[in-house]
């Protein structure tokens, strides 16, 4: 009878429930609590990891030749030192609906018939998504200076030494930080002769100039950036899926300049921060180009759309990078290779989806840059034809195959594969085509039963 | 949840299938059971790729994607049990 119930001993029980017991133990004491910012920037688990199948690479996967690389003047050039087609602003009410046309911005048109042949049944946008629209605007953005406003007690106020940590530890740390603040994949670069080129040469009709000075300073010609700050911490903030997705319709404008907010939210907080921690930080989002601080910190790729850096975690819903300057040592990252600037080749969905033709049609990338109107030299890359891009909001980046959430098994099957072969990137574009993924019908935002909060479908956010 | 009653239902069919191919005297031959595990996958497939789809907002996707893994699934399934049938009804 002894084993009629169990054919384990009281003896054996009790041994295994000790053992269960010290493993549940050991767990407990290694499992990540939190108790001051040095156990959060030093836990592991906190890290972001990349896919496995995303490959850090010595140099970008486009070809860069610093020499012609030149320091553009945004006295000439517009938004990431290119100009482009503004729209022209004013809006006329037709019926029930907010016609951008006529009377009202012409270079919405385009925008517009794209959607309508897409979607057959959707008659324009509403006063609602015009309301939703500005609402990006109600809220006053949260101020970013380039010299810290100083918000926070700095050490000495306190009496205390400045925080002193390795730059692993410290990179740790900032990247911790920056995901709590909503950052999406998280590099560093140190600055040198050649990266110091993606900042602008002029911008708000001030010279942006190196010095060797204790701190950033201003003046009414100038913008001093000091040498000693040179780490340049890069994030990407992705815009809200599920209005991302149904770019370009006016509501989703919301997601645009709603991020932004995020951005600038993240980044006044790290310069502050910082400065809390005894180091000066300069938040340099309007002095340099976005895209190649992205490449060379390893947050994403150059892609077709141009101008618009495609991470393997969170697609081309990746909207606004932030870019901020410190003294603080710091472990730099690598950039990526994920296949995605070859999947560009033969895709080409961004731009046959483009309502004003602004992204080229080419098989492969190009050093020429004298072809394209306000092109930058110096990178055999893909090119944004900038003058004919109206910035509607953006149909390129709502339709990029990298956007999925791989949500299906196929979809976590294509990702690694784009990065292992070229051989099935045309079939895996014509599938996308096929399956019809791609952008959302706008209209439906307003009659889903539930949405994820703050807008983002998990998985896009590369967790 | 989906895959919790996706696992009882499999199981359970399987269990039904089998008892049943014992109690009417049925051998499967070795390929017989490869190319129905096969046809067992790719429902499977096409199960978690129609509720994916949906999750990524694609109805479309999930209709064609799900009749792409389905289709070929029922056919392995008629395949098996033609080849079954017909090796009986040599034998009878």
């Amino acid at each position: 009878m002894h084993g009629f119930h169990s054919t384990v001993s009281r003896r054996d029980f009790m041994k295994t429930l000790g053992l269960a017991g010290a493993g549940i133990g050991a767990a407990a004491a290694t499992l990540p609590v939190f108790h001051d910012l040095d156990e959060l920037m030093s836990a592991s688990q906190a890290q972001h990891k990349q896919p496995w199948f995303v490959k850090d690479v010595d140099k970008p996967t486009i070809d860069i030749d610093w020499s012609q690389v030149v320091r553009s003047d945004k006295r000439i050039n517009g938004h990431d030192g290119i100009p482009y087609l503004a729209p022209s602003g004013g809006w006329h009410a037709t019926g029930d609906r907010i016609a951008s046309y006529p009377g009202g911005d012409a270079n919405r048109k385009p925008a517009e018939d794209y959607i309508k042949s897409k979607f057959p049944d959707w008659k324009g946008d509403t006063l609602r998504d015009q309301a939703l629209r500005q609402t990006v605007w109600t809220v006053k953005r949260t101020p970013t200076p380039f010299v810290c406003s100083k918000l926070t007690y700095s050490p000495e106020e306190y009496g205390l030494p400045r925080y002193e940590g390795t730059p692993e530890e410290n990179y740790i740390m900032i990247r911790n930080l920056l995901r709590f603040w909503g950052g999406g994949k998280i590099g560093v670069i140190k600055l040198d002769q050649d990266t110091r080129k993606v900042f602008n040469a002029n911008s708000s009709n001030k010279d942006i100039v190196f010095e060797d000075v204790d701190e950033a300073y201003e003046t009414t010609t100038k913008t001093v950036v000091p040498n000693k700050n040179e780490y340049l911490i890069v994030a990407l903030f992705t815009a809200q899926t599920v209005l991302g997705r149904r770019w370009p319709s006016l509501q989703s404008n919301a997601a645009v300049m709603g991020v932004y907010n995020f951005l600038s939210w993240a980044e006044g907080n790290l310069q502050e921060f910082l400065h809390g921690i005894g180091y000066e930080a300069n938040i340099v989002d309007n002095i340099t180009n976005s895209e190649p601080c992205g490449l060379m910190a390893g947050v994403g790729e150059n892609v077709r759309m141009g101008y618009t850096v495609v991470s393997p975690e969170t697609g081309a819903m990746a909207r606004c990078v932030l870019r901020v300057i410190t003294d603080l040592p710091l472990a730099t990252t690598k950039p990526v290779d994920a296949g995605l600037n070859r999947f560009c080749n033969t895709c080409k969905i961004c731009a046959e989806a483009c309502p004003y033709n602004a992204i080229v049609l080419d098989d492969a990338p190009s050093w020429d840059n004298a072809a394209i109107p306000g092109s930058p030299p110096g990178f055999n890359g893909w090119r944004l034809k900038a003058m004919s891009c109206a910035h509607c909001g953006s149909a390129c980046q709502a339709v990029c195959p990298f956007n999925a959430p791989r949500e299906t098994w196929i979809h976590s099957l294509v990702a690694p594969t784009v990065t292992v072969t070229p051989v099935f990137n045309k079939f895996f574009a014509d599938m996308e085509r096929t399956f019809g993924f791609g952008m959302w019908e706008p209209e439906s935002f307003w009659t889903e039963e539930e949405q994820p909060i703050f807008g983002y479908i998990g998985g896009i956010l590369g967790n | 949840m989906l895959w919790f009653f996706v696992g009882f239902i499999v199981a359970v069919v399987v269990l039904l299938l089998v008892s049943w191919l014992k109690n009417k005297n049925i051998k499967l031959v070795w390929y017989e059971w490869v190319i129905g595990i096969v046809g067992l996958l790719l429902i499977l497939a096409a199960i978690q790729h129609y509720a994916g789809a949906l999750r990524e907002g694609f109805a479309k996707a999930a209709l064609l994607g799900s009749l792409s893994f389905g289709i070929p699934a029922i056919v392995l399934f008629v395949v098996v049990w033609q080849l079954i049938s017909r090796r009986r009804r040599a034998q009878t």
